[in-house]
């Protein structure tokens, strides 16, 4: 399975990276003759209500949909490495402090603050990485503060610092590379979770707005037609539906085998 | 009792103090500070807008903004909205009830499917069931909950023609009586409520109902009622299950506040008159006062959903001590 989500993933990659030479047709250019058409030979995946290709508009719009979900995990990973470290590392005041802080995020339905914030600054495709990955740090700050409280006790941060490595080079030197199994994995598994995240506010209509299209948003512009034209919503969510699937079965997977610890 | 009670929700506080306090500070980052979200773009001379900024004290600092805000919260006013210009607490109101109508029925069978299934996979793991259950729990989990209500609506209400499209009760129904009503209100939740909401929650309450009665299955206790010759039947389903339920108790209550933010798509999808759209409704309108507003009954929500949840596990579990 976990090959199979590999494979899956791999191949939405490669439908990104190479959209401009894979679509068809134009995924802007609209022939009003041809709308609202259902899958044939000529369009795949049907036609749009401007007679825009579907499946064009997929692969171009598989292109926003990952680059958020990518670059929103980065921010993630930049804001909460960093806390989960030195939470774990010092204790004390940091440490309740800054779960204190986690625990009041992680008990509030991301939701509403993801769209108030949205509400404040504005929907676009900046907006949505920087309020997601902002508020998204959290699984990771307290996966790596978990193995930080471990790491600190071992042997190997006493000698460094008998021999009078600083504590910023133990952290980052020492003890980071040796929490990297779990981090990938954590990585691995939120990438589906803001994919989600974007669709869900891009269907919403306060995500990706035209003329940029992710899958989310490809869906909030079918729906005044879905009941007739059902190629507008299914195929988008389709491509959702595959692509999460994928990087859970390659999340799963890879927890298997980089870190077993983690199994339940 | 009561002292464990009133223990509970003083610990409850800095939480809910901490959820205003991001809230309200949020509306400070704006581009354009404060003054830009509450002053209409029509206002254009420099008098008026510092006559605005002094009217709602935008001119003071941010600590006595939050102060005479919070305290004005306290008391039960939570502004007026700028786009409706109706007090916010009276619109959040009238809306909630739409808001229970879809979570609570949604809550129910979720419990309802949920314990059986998830029991029949503890008892038995890896069997039938216990993989199809686990196997639906993985594609819930990575299906988006609107593209599921949307499948939904095109096979059952369009294709099919058995469920409505949308809204809450049908428009001139013929003879009303309150069964029929009751029926109508039924078909109309089938969908926001049962699929839009409910899959992804059933299967998430299988797997923690499942790893909840995995551990209980293997006390000693239930060896020893095992052996004192209990049938197993009883044993699993009132020994066991009682037991593990305990745990899932809580997280009803810890996931309430989540539920909400599933009304948030279920409602938009459905038409369904309920707070969720009044929010997406109010954060395209801008209209903050209203955002915040919803906000704060949300956070007090999860305080009341953990508060809830401490008391049941005490009330549920004698060995958990009040005081």
């Amino acid at each position: 399975m976990a090959v199979a989500g590999m494979a899956v993933v791999l191949l939405f990659a490669l439908m990104a990276i190479f959209a401009p030479y894979l679509a068809p047709h134009d995924p802007l250019v609209s022939n009003v003759r041809h709308r609202l058409q259902p899958p044939s030979s000529e369009h795949l995946l049907g036609t749009d209500s401007l007679g825009r290709d579907m499946l064009s508009r997929i692969m171009y719009g598989s292109r926003i949909s990952l680059l958020i979900a990518l670059l929103a995990v980065t921010l993630a990973i930049a804001i909460g490495i960093p806390i989960g470290a030195l939470a774990g590392y010092y204790g004390g005041m940091v440490d309740s402090i800054s779960m204190r802080f986690v625990d009041l995020l992680l008990s509030f339905p991301s939701l509403f603050l993801i769209l108030t914030l949205v509400a404040l600054l504005g929907p676009s495709i900046w907006v949505l990485i920087v309020v997601m990955g902002g508020l998204g740090w959290t699984g990771i700050a307290r996966i790596v503060r978990a193995e930080f409280l471990k790491l600190r006790e071992e042997a190997f941060t006493e000698a460094a610092r008998a021999v009078g490595v600083g504590n910023m080079r133990i952290i980052f030197r020492h003890l980071l590379p040796n929490t990297m199994a779990p981090v990938i994995v954590t990585v691995t598994l939120g990438i589906p979770g803001m994919i989600l995240g974007e669709s869900a506010l891009s269907f919403l209509g306060l995500g990706v707005l035209p003329p940029q299209m992710s899958w989310g948003s490809l869906i909030n512009l079918g729906l005044p037609f879905f009941h007739t034209a059902w190629w507008l919503v299914i195929f988008p969510g389709i491509a959702i539906l595959l692509c999460v699937l994928g990087y859970n079965f390659l999340g799963d997977g890879l927890r298997d085998s980089l870190d077993p610890r983690l199994k339940v | 009792m009561i002292v464990y009670l009133v223990r509970r929700s003083i610990v409850a506080l800095p939480l809910l103090l901490g959820i205003t306090f991001v809230t309200f500070g949020m509306m400070h980052l704006t581009p354009g500070g404060i003054s830009a979200v509450f002053i209409d773009a029509r206002v254009r001379g420099e008098e008026d807008r510092l006559a605005i900024i002094r009217h709602f004290g935008l001119d003071q600092p941010f600590p006595v903004r939050y102060a005479r805000w919070l305290g004005r919260i306290v008391q039960g006013d939570f502004g007026h909205s700028l786009v409706q210009r109706r007090p916010v607490l009276e619109l959040i109101v009238e809306r909630i009830p739409a808001t229970l109508q879809l979570t609570i029925p949604a809550i129910l069978v979720s419990v309802l499917i949920a314990i059986p299934i998830g029991v029949l996979s503890a008892v038995r793991p890896y069997s039938i069931v216990d993989n199809l259950a686990t196997l639906s729990a993985f594609i819930f989990v990575s299906t988006p909950s609107f593209f599921l209500g949307l499948v939904a609506i095109i096979i059952f209400s369009v294709q099919l023609g058995w469920l409505p499209i949308s809204g809450m009760s049908t428009v001139g129904l013929q003879d009303p009586t309150w069964w029929t009503v009751f029926i109508d209100r039924l078909r109309h939740l089938v969908i926001p409520a049962g699929i839009v909401l409910g899959l992804g929650y059933t299967a998430g309450l299988i797997r923690y109902v499942r790893s909840s009665m995995f551990e209980v299955i293997r006390q000693d206790y239930i060896r020893t009622a095992h052996a004192k010759g209990v049938r197993h039947r009883v044993v699993i389903w009132k020994h066991a299950l009682r037991n593990a339920l305990l745990p899932v108790v809580t997280i009803l209550g810890l996931w309430f506040p989540f539920l909400l933010g599933g009304a948030v798509i279920a409602e938009t999808i459905s038409a369904w008159p309920g707070m969720g759209r009044l929010f997406v409704a109010a954060v395209f309108a801008r209209d903050f006062p209203l955002v915040l507003g919803i906000n704060m009954l949300v956070a007090a929500l999860v305080v009341v959903g953990n508060l809830l949840a401490d008391v049941s596990y005490a009330l549920l579990d004698p060995r958990i001590r009040y005081d």
